[in-house]
């Protein structure tokens, strides 16, 4: 064979393996594109779902701005340290960068972005507007959500409204306004409580621990009495608006409090007639949160096994133990002394929260499906006390919504053999400057943990004076610093400014 | 030259020699013979050296291969010369001898030299890029555990970045810099003509675990299966890699069989490591502990002081010696110890020292090689058994590598390697396979209270919480030795190489391989003890299993002509690769007390994580042309041009073309230069060439959908929601590279300089660009921004004494890398989160600045008194709380009388002014001697232990250095350290240049000694060479640098170029003692 014919079959054999082999799709494994995932109404479904997950796989999944430090101002003490960052709150020693911050910040927004997107892809989906309104209505509770907490913790946010693909300039948008942001959310909640059923007691049709009407109903209660107090101070017409939209709730007749004040809490009757809306946690360890682990005793420090297996890291405060009366059931169920053997305990005030209990076996401490709850109808009553009082002082409707949860209480717990008591006796005869007091201290007492407690002390325009003179700020066992007059709100974490240059120079005042 | 021409010569030829032989048939009585044998200088016999009569023409042989000769020169011959490819020319005076022994030595420096390119070879000569080699006997000269050790020091501009000294640990090579952030920044490794390429990365985000082991995908290589590695550096060299050619390409080549009887070579060495006394850290002893406490209660305001107004002083209201302290094991709290209880009756264990020991690594390497010529073939194998400095941890390796030469006819040839490996890596010394440095046994030993008694365990009885918090670690030597942390890694690579030489200029080559690896992680912490200051979670055990699978397959077409002064060489063709990895995580907790290996027994868990699968492949495929063109020895012109496409990337972008350009010449060969004494090679090089890096995840720029579950009334629902904001355009980083060269030899090669500068501009770098949070993303891959890397790179050869008996030489490197940020999108200013604890947003990306690049507060000392903090405009510290004297001085950068995160300033600067290699050698008779430096030059250092173990925190959830004692307070006034108060706004500090420090360092690397056993007295026996070794790794560091080793980078993946030089938690560098013993058969 001549050497031209060589090179012939050789440059053949090398071309046809080449025109062979340009492919360069990938064989092994395929996944879904954007294009190929939002076409169906099932498809939007599973996007509503994530959205609900970013708000537990957020910052409420580990309780730690979700819920404990709501409370540390007032109510606990040098409690969580040791585990990262978590001890920056009960030392009063977080900054801008502390990871917790980031976390609640970056948090909401993800779970907002998941919310814009379900509602930018729904418009493009064939179904009845009375479905693409109901899930609309349902991310738009979800994202008045977000922004209702941003707002309480950092005052006037950024307002992201709609999907960013990778258009960097767009997003970078100043603070707006605390009222700005407030109305955004008061317009979300209408939204929902417009478009979205009664109640998740239906079963299927929609299932348990979804967002509600009512739900969104209380939530504007609780959105309005927020505004009229500090720092908006929209005062009156404010108040009224609270007043009406608990009253609403109330009305409705959906809602109740529980005979058992315990069984509110318990992992397996979570979602019952007096929760209008909880973070839910679920059965299996992918799906569990951190939220009942921080707040459970435990049986480390040497409480009984019973009471469940949580961290145990939360101390109370001196003035919380004060503000309960001994014979509250109340105080009996939520606060235990850590004095088993003593366990080098060398803090003056032993007393721990164990108000969130789980009765399954533990999954590891961190780990429990305990839900973080949003707000329940105890809240509704004490919103409806507090926005009446303001309004009219101490009337007869005040004192019947107090009461109410004060005569609940006194029945004592009974799943867990607690006696019935005279305490909380009734209200009468306040005038009402004592009457906000007693709502204040009675909504610590009965909401104690459930992430409330801050925000009422903000909204008092008290926050400093109330926390600066902790006892156990001075009793020497305290390890952390003092808190200063700007905790009212938390710094915006150092990454948003940094890297939305619409934020420069508008750090929260004092840091 | 003519046909008719030569054939005129030949007639011309015969007739002479009939002539010849014809007129001295007398002579042939006075012909002398000599016979002999030719070895090279490590005992090889060397087959075909031509030899020829010195002074009289047309008298030569040449050695078979059994490298033996006969020769018969007329009387008057006195000299042979002895030439041979790669080795020196050697001229041996035959005087009164019948048998020689000739040794010949080898010679790198030879311009005849075959340097291994990309798909072919080419003589150095040709050369026109920048390209170093570095030969087996270099690297056998020093100690190497792995290619990063054999590399380190020895190639100008070459950086061997390693996490820390961890048996069988990674390593990271930088070739002219970083030039890449969130892609790779490793060069392309070819072996035996196999791209190995990092696949994706492989942190799991959820486990923190990571790839572990050698990050470049090379820890199935040892030194010893070695013949060269090549490092192509500049455009020129690399384009025909297109788009993975942009950080530099490393040819290796393994050992090849060569013709000539078997050989068997063995080699066994030992070492004993130790970690250098002054490099383990001193922790507090219990003494110091109470020291400490006592003296944060005395000073503390809250406990013991109080401000006297009118004196204007504190006053104590008790002395230091009434202070008490609990005692941690009691469970009564009013069960104080005075100083002297405490010191008597607790125990005091230095946990850092009793979790090391004497590490013993042991390597036995053997290679069988030989074959006629139609027949090569080499075995080798090496076995390295490391047992780590710290208790618990090593690393056993295994590694078969077969070439195999066959010639089935003229035409047709098939070059064939197989190499199946197997490797272990056990223990939780450093970082411990985690992203969470912390949880590192090293640091663990580091955070465990003196006190603590041996054999406690965390989460039981003996749990206790004491004074330091922090310390909730059980008893570390337990730890250690019941943890399980293993990795095995099961690889096979197979390739073949068949050409078919269709004329004599024209060959073709087919090349397919085939990789395999599989990686098995077992991990256990038993229920016995908490995992690092998280509550215990009862056990957990976690099991891993990453496959990956690649193939690749190129075609080339290869020409090479000579004709009169011109010579061409050339290569077309076309290459593909696919590789698919397949990995899966499990997780389960909960397990029995009784249980050993939660890994093994998996089923005894009581719980499960769903499992975690992830499957990423990629295809990649290349036509590739290269043409160089020589004139007359002296001008010589490459041209490389390669179209890639890669599947990682959405089809508008997924193809490119990568050209480049590059022109030597030798201006030696000019006439006036050519019979120089001098200078023996003058060559000047310039190239400019274009080449891509794709270093980024598999299907990055496609939206990835993932399962996000939720439950409602503990029923689970499917959600589906995307993780990351995804760029659809993302394509290549390309870099625009020139580079200009200068390689001269002089006084016969006696001195060698090879010197380059190189310019490199990186457009559209891949990073993770941080978005505005509001978006609902923290960041984005895409294509932002550009960097220049520039630099000098020098490496001189000399020869300064040589006689017949002695010889020093000279290995110099040295290097000046510099990058800077040209462009970004977005702001001018970017920044990163570390993993030096939580801090956030410790390192910036700046237009203007180089890469690695540390932010924090610049640390100007403390105020030592009042007076001073009245002088200060300042009056508050980072928080907001009154300063008080103690409280470090950080610089008001922008002056507004506040110190708060708009003062946050460069703090740190990793890249070093200059870098290199010093090698200094010396062969006396059968010795050599000698002497290995490396060094780095200014360059910042991040001591993470420093700030883990400094700070003094109120919650004391750290144990301390024993020189935290040393802090401000009113007694210790002149202390430039923060008081004992040190109240910092943070449950940490703020990150400060407090802990920033000089690592510049001079480290005499190797020292090596070895003899080899002279042929004569081996001539017996059936041993044909025999060397005995003696080195010291690591032997001394000069440094200021106060951390563990300023040479410590615990950051992976992309924090490792944008967070280098973080020393923190690193498991030991250690010293090792190593005896070698070579033999040949």
């Amino acid at each position: 064979m001549k050497i031209s014919n060589y090179i012939k079959i050789v440059v053949l054999l090398l071309f046809t393996a080449f025109t062979a082999c340009v492919n360069l799709e990938e064989t092994e494994f395929n996944i879904d594109e954007t294009s190929t995932f939002f076409e169906s109404e099932e498809d939007i479904q599973k996007a509503i779902v994530a959205t609900y997950d970013a708000l537990s796989k957020g910052y409420y999944e580990d309780g730690i701005l979700g819920g404990v430090y709501d409370t540390a101002t007032i109510l606990m003490g040098s409690g969580i340290h040791t585990v990262w960052d978590t001890r920056a709150f009960g030392g009063n020693l977080f900054t801008s960068q502390t990871s917790e911050i980031e976390k609640m910040y970056l948090g909401s927004y993800f779970g907002i972005s998941k919310a814009n997107l379900v509602m930018e892809k729904v418009e493009g989906i064939e179904m009845t507007e009375e479905a693409k309104n109901k899930y609309i209505g349902e991310v738009r509770f979800l994202r008045g959500l977000f922004y209702f907490n941003l707002v309480q913790y950092f005052g006037g946010v950024p307002l992201t409204t709609k999907v960013y693909e990778y258009d960097y300039e767009s997003a970078i948008i100043p603070r707006s306004t605390t009222d700005e942001v407030y109305d955004f959310i008061i317009e979300d909640f209408k939204f929902a409580e417009a478009n979205l059923p009664l109640d998740d007691f239906n079963g299927s049709d929609n299932a348990t621990g979804r967002a509600t009407s009512s739900a969104a109903s209380g939530l504007l209660a609780k959105v309005y009495l927020t505004m009229a107090g500090h720092p908006l101070n929209k005062g009156a017409s404010h108040y009224q608006l609270a007043k009406d939209y608990a009253q609403k709730v109330i009305d409705l007749d959906i809602y109740n409090l529980l005979d058992d004040y315990s069984t509110i809490f318990f992992s397996n009757n979570e979602n019952n007639r007096e929760m209008l809306f909880s973070v839910q946690f679920g059965p299996v360890l992918e799906e569990c949160g951190n939220w009942g682990t921080w707040q459970n005793v435990g049986d480390w420090i040497g409480v009984d096994k019973e009471f469940g297996a949580g961290f145990g890291r939360v101390y109370i405060t001196e003035e919380m133990v004060n503000a309960y009366n001994p014979d509250d059931p109340r105080f009996i169920y939520n606060v235990v002394t850590t004095n088993k053997k003593g366990k080098k305990e060398k803090k003056k005030f032993k007393w721990k929260t164990n108000k969130f209990r789980f009765v399954q076996e533990y999954y590891g401490r961190n780990s429990t499906e305990i839900n973080a709850p949003v707000l329940r109808y105890a809240d509704i009553l004490l919103t409806l006390a507090e926005a009446e009082n303001e309004l009219n002082g101490p009337t007869e409707l005040a004192y019947n919504a107090i009461n109410q949860v004060r005569v609940r209480a006194r029945k004592g717990i009974p799943s867990k053999e607690i006696a019935p008591s005279l305490e909380p006796a009734d209200l009468t005869g306040l005038d009402q400057e004592s009457f906000r007091e007693t709502v204040f201290w009675d909504r610590a007492r009965e909401l104690m943990m459930e992430g409330l407690d801050r925000f009422d002390c903000v909204r008092s325009g008290n926050y400093y004076e109330l926390v600066k003179d902790a006892k156990h700020l001075n009793d020497g066992s305290y390890k952390g610093a003092d808190p200063l007059p700007h905790f009212d709100l938390l710094p915006l974490p150092l990454l948003a400014i940094r890297n939305n240059p619409a934020l420069q120079g508008q750090q929260n005042l004092g840091y | 030259m003519s046909e008719q021409n030569s054939k005129f010569k030949w007639k011309h030829i015969i007739l002479i020699a009939f002539l010849l032989m014809g007129v001295s048939q007398t002579m042939w009585s006075q012909r002398q013979t000599i016979k002999g044998t030719v070895i090279s200088d490590n005992g090889d016999v060397l087959p075909g050296v031509a030899i020829v009569a010195k002074d009289v023409k047309r008298v030569g042989t040449a050695t078979d291969f059994d490298g033996n000769f006969v020769i018969k020169v007329p009387a008057k011959v006195k000299t042979l010369i002895f030439s041979y490819i790669g080795f020196k020319t050697q001229e041996v005076s035959i005087k009164g001898k019948k048998t020689l022994t000739v040794t010949m030595s080898a010679d790198s420096k030879q311009l005849e030299e075959i340097v291994v390119i990309g798909y072919g070879t080419q003589r150095r000569k040709d050369v026109t890029g920048a390209i170093a080699s570095v030969k087996s006997e270099e690297l056998e000269k020093t100690v190497n555990q792995s290619i990063g050790d054999a590399l380190q020091g020895k190639v100008a501009g070459l950086q061997v970045v390693s996490e820390d000294g961890i048996p069988g640990g990674g390593f990271k090579i930088n070739i002219r810099g970083a030039a890449s952030i969130t892609g790779s920044t490793e060069p392309l490794y070819v072996v035996d003509g196999f791209p190995i390429e990092v696949f994706g990365d492989n942190v799991d985000n959820d486990t923190g675990y990571e790839g572990g082991g050698s990050s470049s995908g090379l820890d199935f290589m040892d030194a010893s299966l070695i013949e060269s590695i090549e490092v192509l550096k500049d455009a020129s060299a690399t384009a025909i890699y297109g788009a993975r050619g942009a950080n530099g390409v490393i040819i290796i080549t393994t050992k090849k069989g060569k013709a000539g009887e078997t050989k068997i070579n063995y080699s066994v060495s030992t070492s004993l490591s130790v970690v250098p006394d002054d490099r383990v850290p001193n922790m507090f002893s219990t003494a110091d502990a109470f020291d400490y406490l006592t003296m944060q209660d005395y000073y503390d305001p809250k406990i013991n002081r109080s401000w006297n107004d009118t004196t204007k002083e504190w006053e104590y209201l008790m002395e230091l010696s009434e202070l008490t302290i609990r005692n941690p094991y009691s469970d009564d709290e009013e069960d104080m110890f005075t100083k002297e209880q405490w010191n008597n009756q607790l125990s005091d264990n230095d946990w850092v020292r009793k979790i090391l020991k004497t590490g013993v690594i042991t390597n036995h390497s053997l290679s069988i090689s030989g074959g006629n010529p139609g027949n090569l073939y080499n075995f080798s194998t090496s076995y390295l058994k490391n047992e780590g400095v710290v208790v618990g941890s090593g690393y056993d390796r295994f590694v078969v590598n077969v070439n195999l030469n066959n010639r089935f006819s003229d035409r047709l040839s098939a070059m064939t390697t197989i190499s199946p490996s197997y490797s272990k890596q056990y223990g939780t010394g450093g970082g411990g396979g985690s992203i969470r440095s912390d949880w590192g046994l090293f640091s663990r030993a580091m955070n465990t209270a003196p006190y603590t008694r041996v054999g406690d365990l965390d989460g039981f009885e003996n749990e206790y919480e004491d004074e330091f918090e922090g310390s909730i670690y059980s008893d570390p030597v337990y730890q250690a030795e019941n943890e399980i942390n293993n990795t095995y890694k099961y690889g096979f690579r197979g390739m073949t190489k068949l050409t078919y030489k269709i004329t004599d200029e024209l060959s073709a080559n087919v090349d397919f391989g085939i990789k395999y690896d599989l990686k098995k992680q077992r991990k256990f912490n038993p229920p016995t003890f908490g995992m690092g200051g998280k509550p215990s979670i009862m056990g957990q055990a976690i099991r891993q299993n990453n496959e990956q699978k690649s193939y690749t397959n190129s075609n080339t077409l290869n020409y090479n002509k000579k004709f009169g002064k011109h010579r061409i060489n050339a290569v077309i063709g076309f290459t593909q690769q696919s590789k698919v990895s397949d990995q899966i995580t499990e997780k389960a907790r909960q397990f029995d007390l009784d249980v050993q290996d939660g890994s093994v027994d998996f089923d005894l868990a009581n719980f499960y994580f769903k499992p975690k699968i992830r499957i990423q492949e990629v295809k990649q495929n290349g036509v590739l042309s290269r043409v160089n063109y020589v004139f007359n020895n002296k001008y010589s012109v490459t041209g490389t041009l390669r179209r890639d496409g890669d599947s990682r990337f959405n089809k508008k972008n997924r193809y490119r073309y990568f050209p480049s350009g590059s022109a030597a010449w030798t201006i030696s060969e000019e006439n006036f230069l050519k019979d120089s004494k001098v200078v023996d090679n003058w060559k000047l090089r310039l190239s400019y060439g274009k080449a891509g890096n794709s270093g980024t995840r598999p299907r990055d720029s496609r939206e990835q959908f993932v399962v996000s579950d939720y439950t409602f009334g503990g029923q689970i629902f499917t959600g589906y929601g995307s993780k990351l904001l995804v760029d659809e355009n993302l394509t290549w980083q390309s870099t625009l590279q020139y580079n200009g060269g200068m390689d001269v030899s002089l006084f016969g090669d006696r001195i060698n300089l090879v010197a380059d500068a190189y310019l490199r501009k990186t457009k559209d770098m891949i990073l993770d660009q941080p978005l505005p949070p509001n978006t609902g993303y923290a960041y984005m891959r895409t294509n932002s921004g550009n960097l220049d890397n520039w630099g000098y790179e020098f490496t001189l050869n000399t020869e300064n004494i040589k006689s017949e008996n002695f010889l020093w030489s000279t290995n110099l490197t040295f290097a000046i890398d510099r990058s800077k940020v040209m462009s970004l999108n977005g702001p001018d200013q970017q920044f990163f989160e570390t993993r030096l604890d939580h801090h956030a947003n410790s390192v910036v990306l700046q237009v203007g600045e180089n890469l690695g690049t540390w932010v924090g507060y610049q640390y100007e000392g403390v105020y030592q008194s009042w007076e001073e903090i009245e002088a200060s405009q300042i009056t508050k510290n980072i928080r907001g709380d009154n300063l008080q004297p103690g409280d470090p001085i950080y610089a008001d950068m922008n002056g507004d009388d506040k110190i708060n995160d708009e003062d946050i300033t460069i703090i740190a600067r990793t890249q070093p002014k200059f870098h290199g290699g010093i090698w200094n050698n010396f062969k006396i008779n059968n010795f050599e001697f000698g002497l290995f430096f490396t060094y780095k030059y200014k360059f910042d250092v991040i001591n993470g232990d420093k700030y883990k173990h400094t700070y003094h925190s109120r919650n004391g959830s750290n144990m301390l250095f024993a020189s935290a004692l040393d802090a401000w307070s009113p007694d210790n006034p002149d202390s430039n350290n923060p008081g004992f108060h040190f109240d910092t706004g943070a449950s940490t500090p703020p990150l400060s240049s407090y802990y920033v420090e000089d690592g510049s360092f001079l480290r005499l690397q190797n020292i090596n000694l070895s003899y080899t056993i002279p042929r004569k007295i081996l001539e017996k026996s059936f041993i044909k060479s025999c060397k005995i070794a003696f080195n010291i790794t690591n032997a001394y560091l000069w440094t200021k640098y106060s951390g563990s080793d300023p040479e410590n980078s615990v950051s992976r993946g992309k924090y490792g170029n944008l967070a280098p030089n973080l020393d923190w938690g690193a498991y030991p560098r250690t010293r090792n003692w190593n005896t070698t013993l070579k033999i040949g058969f």
